[in-house]
């Protein structure tokens, strides 16, 4: 039986504005890809933001490798690997600069990794960051990520400006990664192809409610899209 | 008591980590001057005006005026020495530093003590300096010093702008 990695345990938002999750819970174990669906503005960035944001507020819990992310917000943050267009670099600086910099305060950062899995992302580390695509800076976040040995990869709308070819390859690399770290890997997509072949679970959220759960091939995802969409 | 004395050590880490990080971040800014000219011009703006002695001033017309300068250059000065750890110049905008390390693992109780030191070391820099150019002034052009030379430079050189510019540096910190 594989470790559970991330657990949200009846979470439910206290924002008196704005939108909310409501009473979500589901159990990602190691080793595994976690697929979340819905319609825009149902919520799936709004459920990576609790996990990454330390002000959040909500009732239950949410856990890495068994603890409270609340505990000690700044130090779960080593544990997980953020891809997204709110993280923030230095644009003005090359991938190595800001690899150097921000590795920095992780705590077990290996900047030989960071130099291979850029090699792998096919991106040079000398680039500067504001220089690049779309693709190209989630590409180079995602080789941070792997260069920190987080538990759980949080990947919101990582795929989206990737072309088809790297695509197929971005997720091989992914799965070796997570097999060899025993790690778990949390995405948000549109992509209605990348929902049913690449992801081990799915979870498909409603206005902030998690009205499905499920492992792959057991969800009919093409029926959900079609009559979602 | 290990767990308090592991947990000390380890935000002593953090703020070791914190430290290392913000030279590493100076060094690649660009400010126009280099950071240890802008460093001794803001030393040098922080002592100018405790530099002069309240008897020239006391009793006069000039006084509300007076005390008015220094209430804002008491503030001035450390405020903008503190403001390169609290933004970041980026495509010619400033950005807050919190904004760059919000999802990293920065503990933002540890961040702020950081940068309250950095005002501290500012402070424990200038303020003997303006106590000896206040004493020096004092007796070299009007024969007397009084306990409120004294605490005037204690006032306008150290607990006003360290409380003023500490608050702004506690609130700033948005994590």
């Amino acid at each position: 039986m594989e470790p559970v990695i991330l657990e949200f345990y009846h979470v439910s938002g206290l924002a008196k504005k704005g939108f909310v999750l409501s009473d979500i819970s589901f159990a990602l174990p190691a080793g595994y890809i976690m697929g979340l669906a819905g319609k825009n503005g149902a919520g799936k960035t709004t459920l990576i933001d609790y996990i990454v944001n330390p002000k959040q507020r909500y009732n239950g819990v949410i856990s890495i490798q068994g603890e409270d992310i609340r505990k000690d917000h700044a130090a779960m943050q080593n544990k997980i690997g953020f891809v997204s267009e709110k993280n923030n670099f230095l644009l003005e600086h090359s991938a190595a600069q800001n690899a150097k910099i921000f590795g920095m305060v992780y705590r077990h950062f290996d900047y030989e990794r960071f130099l291979s899995a850029m090699r792998q992302m096919e991106l040079s580390e000398t680039k500067i960051v504001g220089k690049m695509s779309r693709g190209e800076q989630m590409r180079f976040q995602m080789a941070f990520a792997i260069a920190h040995h987080p538990a759980v990869y949080l990947l919101d709308e990582a795929t989206a400006g990737m072309d088809p070819v790297f695509r197929i390859d971005f997720f091989r690399i992914l799965q070796k990664v997570i097999e060899q770290e025993e790690a778990s890997v949390l995405m948000t997509s549109h992509i209605a192809e990348e929902i049913e072949q690449k992801m081990d679970f799915t979870g498909i959220l409603t206005d902030g409610h998690l009205s499905s759960f499920q492992e792959n091939g057991a969800l009919n995802t093409t029926q959900y899209f079609s009559n979602t969409y | 008591m290990t767990t308090d004395r592991t947990k000390k050590f380890e935000q002593k880490k953090q703020r070791e980590l914190i430290r290392a990080f913000d030279q590493e971040m100076l060094s690649l800014q660009t400010y126009g001057l280099p950071v240890s000219w802008r460093t001794g011009l803001h030393r040098f703006m922080a002592v100018f005006f405790l530099i002069f002695p309240v008897q020239a001033v006391y009793g006069s017309g000039e006084w509300t005026a007076f005390w008015f300068l220094m209430l804002s250059w008491s503030i001035l000065a450390p405020t903008n020495y503190i403001s390169i750890f609290l933004y970041l110049k980026e495509n010619t905008r400033l950005v807050p530093f919190s904004q760059k390390i919000k999802y990293l693992p920065v503990d933002p109780k540890q961040l702020r003590l950081v940068r309250i030191g950095y005002l501290l070391q500012f402070l424990g820099q200038t303020l003997p300096v303006s106590l000896i150019f206040q004493c020096l002034t004092a007796l070299i052009f009007y024969q007397t010093l009084s306990l409120f030379n004294i605490l005037h430079v204690l006032f306008f050189g150290g607990i006003l702008p360290f409380l003023i510019t500490g608050a702004s540096i506690w609130f700033q910190i948005d994590l």
